[in-house]
């Protein structure tokens, strides 16, 4: 399958499914399907953002459906503490950190106004934050 | 900027990351680096962010999974919806085809079924009508079926023959005419503005089943014709299928 990212964004991409899934089994297949679904699509963007955002969006979607969230405290490290922040929340953020588009791109991917990732990203950093401590994560690099 | 709207869109920066792009995100970064208390928020942001990104960095994409996708074969267009399938030109153009091959087969058929042996010198009466003035009729008062006296006295036809239900339609005119050679009586009737025609068969070629209706339309005109044995007859009037179909219906000659 001929894809126009590079193994950086594939990576970057995995990291967010992973963030979503808490599983890397799901976090692969939900990656795969997204490529083999939006691989056809990403030809007509002229834009890498935009092909970006295509594939994070269907990524996000195929997440949803592959399982329900996460259950908290299981799986291991930083996509344990993930699973504790609802949806919403856990996709701005986990969008945010994987660093794949600009803040304006990420909101328009998830749909959403800039003011309103602004607001489920404070929410989500200071539900993270608590979620670190109540699992008692001596650091987020020991957790991993 | 407000110092709450600063505060919102400092939470879309990451240090390192694409974030600081958006001017306004870039803007809240800044003002929030020269006020004291954002300053401090900032920092703390940025130092958690810093955390998570450790974290999160080290998550690598498995080689199996970029095998899986490089092996995986390009797909095809994607599988249409049945809305979007029938909106296909190809569709579009195989089903126009069907219509006109659908609509050629009909009108064939049709035609089949309305044309006979001896048609066309058939219609060649009814078209004669447009060309006649009123003028070359004898006038006449009596029924349809009391000419044929008329018409073996004046003319010596004594092949004229009007089929059941027509018999008593009054007449106003008649006469005989001759079309390549051969006798053709026709017979007036003021009411619907009929024409009544009648002739030999073999003269014109016209081969029907006995006693069964043939219609068929000719420009305004619309006509029946019924053999019977070595007779033709045919009504015609300026009408449609249809309102020839109801008049035959009230002589019980329409199947």
């Amino acid at each position: 399958m001929d894809l126009p990212f590079s193994t950086e964004d594939l990576t970057r991409l995995y990291r967010f499914a992973l963030l979503l899934t808490g599983d890397e089994g799901a976090a692969q297949q939900v990656l795969q399907d997204a490529c083999v679904e939006c691989a056809p699509r990403l030809g007509s963007f002229h834009h890498e953002d935009r092909q970006l955002a295509c594939i994070l969006g269907t990524v996000r979607h195929k997440a949803r459906l592959a399982a329900a969230t996460p259950a908290a405290g299981e799986g291991r490290g930083i996509a344990r503490e993930f699973a504790t922040l609802p949806e919403e929340e856990r996709a701005a953020l986990a969008g945010l950190y994987t660093g794949l588009l600009p803040a304006r791109c990420l909101a328009e991917a998830l749909k959403i106004s800039l003011e309103d990732l602004g607001r489920l990203l404070r929410s989500a950093r200071a539900r993270l934050d608590r979620a670190s401590l109540e699992l008692g994560e001596p650091s987020l690099e020991q957790a991993l | 900027m407000k110092s709450e709207d600063s505060a919102i869109f400092v939470q879309c920066h990451c240090a390192g990351l694409p974030g600081t792009e958006d001017p306004r995100v870039a803007k809240a970064v800044r003002a929030a680096g020269k006020d004291i208390g954002q300053k401090a928020a900032l920092a703390r942001q940025q130092a958690f962010d810093a955390r998570q990104l450790s974290a999160i960095e080290q998550v690598m994409l498995p080689p199996a999974l970029l095998a899986r996708l490089a092996a995986t074969p390009a797909p095809g267009a994607r599988p249409l919806s049945g809305k979007a399938a029938l909106l296909q030109p190809v569709v579009i153009a195989i089903a126009i085809g069907a219509a006109v091959l659908i609509g050629w087969a009909g009108v064939s058929l049709w035609n089949r079924a309305h044309t006979f042996p001896g048609k066309d010198n058939v219609i060649r009466m009814v078209e004669m009508i447009d060309g006649m003035n009123g003028t070359e009729m004898l006038p006449k008062n009596d029924t349809a079926a009391n000419l044929k006296d008329w018409f073996l006295v004046k003319y010596g036809l004594d092949d004229y023959f009007v089929p059941a239900g027509f018999e008593n339609y009054q007449a106003a005119g008649a006469r005989l005419f001759k079309q390549d050679e051969e006798p053709v009586a026709q017979v007036a009737i003021p009411d619907h503005n009929m024409i009544f025609f009648s002739f030999k068969a073999a003269d014109f070629g016209v081969t029907l089943p006995n006693d069964e209706w043939h219609t068929f339309k000719d420009g305004p005109w619309v006509a029946a014709v019924q053999q019977h044995d070595d007779e033709c007859f045919m009504v015609t009037f300026r009408g449609s299928s249809g309102d020839m179909d109801s008049l035959l219906q009230g002589k019980g000659g329409v199947k």
